[in-house]
């Protein structure tokens, strides 16, 4: 009986928040198919000398025979069409491993300034995940950078990298009034949602 | 009420599949720029629009490198920097690939499953050549199975 008053509730809730299966269009896939790293650069810039850091721990890692490839998102502009999963770096791991199934079975790393994603194609990354959960983030796109580095280490098991002083000064991404817009944005439609759901719910009882 | 909020949040998630990048050289076309005589109407701005292909479920890359004087793609990542009212038709032009109903860069299908365009997110019937590339512009090319196309892609800051 609870399930049928809410059909119509559940049924819009569901329209709005649940896009079919869509097309990708997100940088990062693009460039890791041929390249190991892929740096931010529509969402601020990585400084040179944090770029070339990462590059030599990617390398060692690889010569270490740690086969791995790193996506930096610094902010919501690096994802493209799939800005959605800006904040989500598990979620878009995932996502990024599947776009490259065909041309990369390896390890995936993906930062954010919200922390890391694993991906391995059919593995489990648990024991990964856990691996760099308490590798600390700074901000910016240096800081993600640096993260990166400090987690390839780690689970290459390379000695830690001597990571050049962060100078903040780089964009990072998405300002926080951006992030708060949103977040109100999408409460209040939920909000409404309800609301919407509840005055068709009364009129069927009336 | 708790219920209902509960669905809500799970299904705010991003529940949609991913398509694979193709393999093989008919998935990664070359960069090639044709030269093609363009006039830029005077405008020295350079716009974004984003372009993408999929042919047999998979996505074809659109190579970095394609260049004239009022079209170009410096990543390979879809986005093409435009100058003046160009078309669609301009860009394959340039880049020197096939686009027509029965044909998107090197593959081929039949009249009666054509090639179709999506234009934020919405459905093109008019020649596909005739697409305007229009500022933050966001098409979709596919040839096979149909894919839901996305309707916006961020830019980056000045395009």
């Amino acid at each position: 009986m609870l399930l049928r008053r809410l059909a119509p509730l559940v049924g819009i809730v569901a329209l709005v928040a649940l896009p079919a299966a869509r097309a990708d269009a997100d940088p990062a896939s693009d460039i890791l198919y041929t390249q190991r790293i892929y740096l931010p650069f529509f969402s601020g810039k990585v400084s040179p000398e944090h770029a070339q850091t990462l590059k030599q721990v990617v390398d060692g890692a690889w010569a270490n025979g740690y086969q791995v490839k790193v996506a930096l998102i610094a902010g919501d502009k690096d994802l493209g069409g799939v800005y959605q999963l800006f904040g989500k770096p598990q979620e878009y791991a995932n996502f990024l491993g599947r776009e490259l199934i065909f041309l990369y079975k390896g390890h995936l790393l993906v930062v954010m300034p919200q922390g890391f994603g694993v991906y391995r194609y059919q593995q489990s990354t648990a024991r990964e995940q856990t691996q760099v959960k308490g590798v600390p983030v700074a901000e910016g796109p240096d800081g993600i950078a640096d993260a990166a580095s400090l987690a390839v280490a780690k689970l290459a098991g390379l000695p830690k990298p001597d990571i050049a002083a962060s100078s903040g000064s780089s964009s990072s991404g998405t300002p926080a009034w951006e992030v708060a817009a949103i977040a109100v944005g999408g409460a209040l439609l939920i909000a409404g949602m309800i609301a919407f759901g509840v005055l068709v719910l009364r009129r069927r009882r009336a | 009420m708790r219920l209902l909020i509960l669905i809500a949040m799970a299904t705010g998630g991003f529940p949609y599949p991913p398509t694979p990048i193709g393999v093989g050289a008919l998935f990664h076309p070359r960069a090639a720029s044709r030269p093609v005589a363009l006039h830029c109407d005077g405008d020295e701005r350079w716009r974004g629009v984003h372009l993408e292909l999929f042919a047999r479920n998979r996505v074809v890359i659109i190579p970095a490198g394609i260049r004239s004087r009022c079209l170009r793609t410096r990543w390979p990542v879809g986005v093409i920097e435009v100058r003046g009212r160009r078309t669609l038709g301009d860009f394959f032009r340039v880049w020197g690939q096939p686009l027509s109903r029965t044909r998107l860069v090197g593959f081929q299908t039949r009249p009666g499953r054509p090639v179709r365009a999506y234009v934020a997110g919405r459905r093109w019937r008019g020649a596909l050549r005739a697409i305007p590339l229009r500022r933050h512009a966001q098409i979709v090319l596919e040839l096979g199975k149909h894919i839901p196309p996305k309707k916006v892609f961020l830019f980056p800051d000045g395009l």
